[in-house]
Formats: C-alpha cells, structure tokens, sequence
C-alpha cells in the first residue's frame, strides 16, 4: 500500500510561492523578546537577532496551520524541526516596515532511525527594508512524518 | 589573528524560567501548550516541567557570540535542535573557532544543559572587529 501523501505531490510544491506581506515589530515586542531571551543592553531600536525565528513568518500571509496544511501534515504531533539558518545582513530594526517575500525551494523524502518515514520541506524567506534592501534570509526546514501502511 | 581553536567565552544562565516561557509563547502567538501549561506536558508524556521554546534556546547561543564579537556582529547562524531545554534547567551556550577568513569568523555553536547533553548545535560566522 501506498505512503497517504504521495512524494510526486509534496515535490509539487517547490518553487511554491507565499503570498508575501508586511511586517513590523513594535517596540514593546522587541523589548520583550530581549528580555524573555536574558539579552543583552542594544543599540536604541535594535531588535535581538532571535527575531529571525518569528518576524519572517508573521509577515508571509500565511498562518502556521495554513502551511502546515499546504504541506499535508498528518497531525500537530507530526510535525518536527528540521534545520534553521539566518543570514543577518542587516540588524532588524524596532517599527521598521519589512516585506517579507519567499517560497519552498526543496522537499526531500527521508527516512530517519527514530522518526521513521518523514518529507523534509525547506522554506526560503527574505524580509526587506522599505528601499529593498534584504536585511535577513531565513532557510528553515521542517520535517513532517508520514505514516505507513 | 585568531588561531582555529579558539574557544569562545561561554554564556550561562542558571536557571530556566517558565515565566518568560509563557511571554514568549504570546510574542509567537504559538498555542502549543508544553510551553505554557504542565497539565499538557504531563499528557503529552514529556514529564511534569514546561519545554522551552528553541527561538529562546538560539537566543542564548546569540548572546554568547554578540558579548564576545559585538551585538551586531552575527552575520549567519545555523542550528539544529537535538534535545529539550526544560524549566529550572541550567544551560552553557558555547563555541569553537573553525575557520577564519579576513574579519569573517566561522565558529562552531552549542548549548549544553547542566547534565551534559546539547540541546542545539549549530554553525555561526560572526565579522570581529565591529565592537
């Protein structure tokens, strides 16, 4: 029997496109995530680079359970994180406008000792100053399993 | 110059606190509850302690590599998560230097807890010379 989410399906989606947007953070967050992350003293209206994680995705018009769907996840539970990188090439800056633009550029399917059978999809998101300066690249991947007959 | 090898000073916090857990938990908007309520984690079969979030786990590796070359200093950082860091755990962000390029850097990255087991490792390239 056959894997429920077919590979041809899942590599259908790379080079799939988010529908991109805006984003900002607010001073009160940034001040926040400094703090939940014990960072340290910054630059007035720098924004700790933990930011990476969370302002990319708050801003590409799509919510967590809208991609989670789009990539066929079975359940919450079958969902893992893969890999994360962030390229800083400009610190995110408090109430600064960003436009946040990406798409999937690659889904691989795995099978891991622990996890078993597993799609590994990997998002690339850029997040732009208002001149169009990219300010960071994040490439996450995130694994979702797949049960098997 | 600094020769490949170098170890990093290292970035400790004693203790893990469920409360800034919950803070960041709204800054995500993440409703995964083993974040924020034991009742869950209990269920889930994950113990009886609240799981930290890994933005939280990175932060603290970010810390290590900005009190050593500068808060605006990261120019890329890689991570994958290997194990959970959980409340009223201690943990050690750490580091090695692995390559050096010009004022390019390439360190490898870690979080330990106090028992001894990573939590996250990773690669990082930080440009010295910006303090």
């Amino acid at each position: 029997m056959a894997v429920a989410v077919p590979l041809a399906e899942m590599e259908r989606l790379v080079g799939w496109r988010f529908p991109g947007g805006r984003t900002r953070i607010p001073r009160w967050e940034s001040f926040l995530l400094n703090d939940v992350v014990c960072g340290p003293e910054l630059p007035e209206g720098m924004v700790h680079p933990a930011a990476c994680f969370h302002a990319p995705l708050a801003g590409i018009g799509m919510g967590y359970a809208e991609i989670f769907a789009l990539c066929r996840a079975e359940s919450d539970d079958a969902i893992r994180a893969g890999e994360y990188t962030f390229q800083i090439r400009r610190p995110l800056r408090e109430e600064v406008e960003y436009w946040v633009e990406g798409e999937i550029v690659a889904v691989e399917r795995k099978r891991g000792a622990r996890i078993g059978l597993f799609d590994k999809v990997v998002f690339e998101l850029r997040m732009l100053e208002p001149g169009g300066e990219v300010a960071v690249v994040a490439v996450n991947s995130w694994l979702f399993l797949r049960s098997e007959p | 110059m600094i020769p490949v090898g170098t170890p990093l000073p290292e970035w400790r916090l004693t203790s893990v606190s469920p409360e800034k857990m919950k803070v960041m938990a709204a800054i995500l908007r993440d409703p995964n509850p083993i974040h924020w309520d034991r009742r869950a984690v209990l269920q889930k079969g994950f113990g009886t302690r609240l799981i930290n979030q890994g933005p939280i786990n990175v932060g603290y590796v970010m810390n290590m590599l900005m009190a050593w070359a500068g808060n605006d200093a990261i120019r890329s950082i890689t991570v994958r998560f290997t194990a959970n860091v959980l409340e009223g755990d201690e943990v050690v962000a750490g580091g090695k230097v692995t390559a050096v390029e010009g004022n390019l850097v390439t360190c490898h990255v870690w979080l330990e807890r106090g028992d001894g087991e990573r939590a996250l490792v990773g690669t990082a390239k930080v440009e010295i010379g910006r303090r």
